[in-house]
């Protein structure tokens, strides 16, 4: 139907230019509100699009983007040819998957539990307190991580020695790397990251749940068939864009919890292309190991999108 | 109404536990930062310390110039970043929200398509430094990835479409009301919601930024407050070496505990704010939240 709409409104607009004109300039201010705003997005997100060509080239400051001398694939070859290449993208999925499995079922979790909170009181107490966790900057987390697991002091380490057990140096253990990264981010986000799924949940129409119980719906049965399915597409959309992310490893933590010792299996795509390109400023290399990554996510974006189509969801596009 | 009340105790024992882990850490953030150094030394962290010791705030007292510079920064680049990303997503939303809007198909494109690709890291900080210029500029703070985003653009719009009344925009123009005059006299008082919200999300992001501080500022004077704290929990000597500029102290500072005071000074202020945002919520996301 839509598209219909859309090819009448191009045939009758091709057909009568000077009305197409008039609608323009009916709404010049509508226009002149979405300037700003346009102009950052063009300026300050589209602009840095155009840098990614030096991918392909050697870029060097002194000569500017147009005139460094053109290198084809080079860089490209060079990082699928790099052994540490296999590491940095295992290390990523590995961090990825985690995050998926552990991570993101838990906020739809805890949203469904304070949907079963039935005083309006309780309710809100508890998301004002299971938010606050988000508050805290990652410098912040980390710095309350290192309270608890240094072997100077910290307090899972005390409670090892209290019960006769050996220390153990988590901070730079190749074994609890992915494992405190990950409770970090289920400590910092879960909370925060239920708003969205309480936000679907409270345009459910009670009366859903009403009829439900007069039909003899039990609690799980009003969950499956009432519950779900009000916050199915959500949970959907944010699994697409968290696909399109994939690759995104969140990059202020992991720096911070990267050292000598947990490099081989912490450091990540976006760890490495910060190092390698703002440190060491081999631009161009790291522009192609960027560029690599986002190409993942668009391909993982559009195929989730596509199966979430096919499936009869709505999909981001 | 009788079996839903059954499952209540077990939910309630659930979310005490749950509301304890998001708390005590935070508790024992508050609790370290003001034990005595040296029974942190000799008995670690505690959530009762044996001895409890204000030194480590006197000794952030000592550095207040270069305390007040980075929380000047950081109140700076969040009020106004704030302010401004608030303002240009709204005025970017609205037309967005407009159905009948010529083009409105193509806007939308160039500004969702910014969720799905952008230049990355090393060619959007080229373009940052070599083209604008912006290395060790207060703007480094404030533009680079704050500002506004497709998600939040995306939010505003669709509480535009779904919760103000088409009906209200087009007598409010029959009326004779400007574009602007509708924007800010109708659309915006009724969607104090979404706007909570944003702004909310928007002040903690400026907040808690410490990212644009460690690739495009090198000066000590345009530290942020969470750049001043990574500084410190990064590496413990930077206290030692530098004293914050402060070069006439002579004793060592209390470094456990000093790292800790400053953590929960850069939490405070957003803690304390919280609750004026709080009740607008849930019920900004709630018809803003993305339907597709």
């Amino acid at each position: 139907m839509p598209k219909s709409i859309a090819a009448q409104a191009a045939v009758s607009s091709a057909s009568r230019p000077s009305a197409w004109a008039g609608r323009l300039a009916r709404n010049r201010w509508l226009y002149l509100m979405v300037l700003p705003g346009l102009l950052y997005f063009l300026v300050f997100k589209y602009w840095p699009m155009y840098g990614i060509f030096i991918a392909f080239k050697d870029f060097q400051p002194f000569l500017g983007f147009w005139d460094s001398p053109f290198v084809g694939l080079k860089h490209f070859e060079r990082l699928f040819g790099d052994p540490n290449f296999v590491v940095l993208f295992r290390n990523t999925l590995i961090l990825a998957a985690y995050n998926i499995l552990f991570f993101f079922p838990l906020p739809i979790i805890v949203a469904l539990m304070l949907n079963e909170l039935r005083q309006e009181l309780t309710k809100r107490v508890v998301q004002t307190l299971v938010y606050i966790p988000h508050f805290m900057s990652w410098v912040v987390v980390v710095g309350i991580a290192y309270m608890f697991l240094t072997t100077e002091g910290g307090i899972m380490n005390e409670l090892l020695a209290r019960f006769g057990g050996e220390k153990i140096n988590f901070l730079v253990s190749n074994e609890w790397f992915r494992t405190i990264v990950t409770a970090e981010v289920m400590w910092k986000e879960t909370g925060w990251g239920t708003i969205i799924f309480l936000a679907a949940l409270s345009g459910v129409d009670p009366q859903l749940y009403e009829a439900a119980r007069m039909d003899g719906a039990n609690r799980l049965r009003q969950l499956w068939h009432i519950t779900l399915p009000a916050i199915r597409s959500t949970i959907i959309i944010l699994l697409i864009l968290r696909l399109g992310h994939f690759l995104d490893t969140g990059f202020e933590q992991i720096f911070l919890m990267l050292n000598a010792m947990n490099r081989e299996v912490g450091e990540v795509f976006d760890t490495y292309v910060y190092s390698v390109g703002i440190s060491q400023g081999q631009y161009s290399f790291s522009t192609a190991v960027g560029l690599f990554k986002s190409i993942v996510g668009l391909i993982l974006v559009v195929v989730a999108n596509n199966l979430a189509k096919k499936f009869g969801e709505e999909g981001i596009y | 109404m009788k079996t839903n009340d059954m499952n209540q105790p077990v939910v309630h024992a659930i979310f005490i536990i749950l509301v304890a882990l998001c708390l005590f850490p935070f508790v024992l953030l508050i609790m370290s930062s003001i034990t005595e150094e040296s029974a942190i030394v000799s008995n670690g962290y505690s959530f009762w310390p044996s001895e409890f010791s204000l030194e480590a705030y006197s000794y952030l007292w000592m550095q207040k110039a270069a305390m007040f510079n980075s929380y000047g920064i950081t109140v700076l680049i969040t009020v106004v970043g704030t302010f401004v990303g608030l303002l240009i997503s709204a005025l970017l939303a609205y037309p967005l929200s407009r159905r009948d809007l010529p083009l409105r198909g193509m806007l939308s494109f160039l500004v969702f398509f910014t969720l799905l690709f952008n230049g990355g890291l090393v060619p959007t900080y080229l373009i940052y430094t070599e083209v604008f210029q912006m290395k060790n500029t207060l703007m480094s703070l404030i533009i680079p990835g704050l500002l506004t985003n497709g998600f939040f653009i995306l939010l505003i719009r669709t509480f535009f479409a779904n919760s103000i009344p088409v009906q209200i925009i087009e007598s409010a123009y029959i009326d004779g009301a400007s574009e602007f005059k509708i924007f800010y006299r109708i659309v915006l008082p009724l969607s104090l919601p979404i706007l909570a919200t944003i702004g909310l999300m928007l002040t903690i992001n400026y907040w808690n930024d410490w990212f644009n501080g460690l690739i495009y500022i090198t000066e000590p004077r345009l530290f942020s407050i969470q750049n001043l704290l990574n500084r410190m929990l990064v590496n413990i000597q930077f206290l030692q070496q530098n004293n914050l500029g402060n070069q006439q102290m002579a004793v060592n500072p209390p470094m456990n505990s000093v790292r800790m005071a400053m953590a929960v000074i850069g939490i405070l202020p957003l803690i304390l704010i919280y609750p004026f945002f709080q009740n607008y919520f849930v019920k900004g996301l709630t018809i803003g939240a993305v339907k597709g």
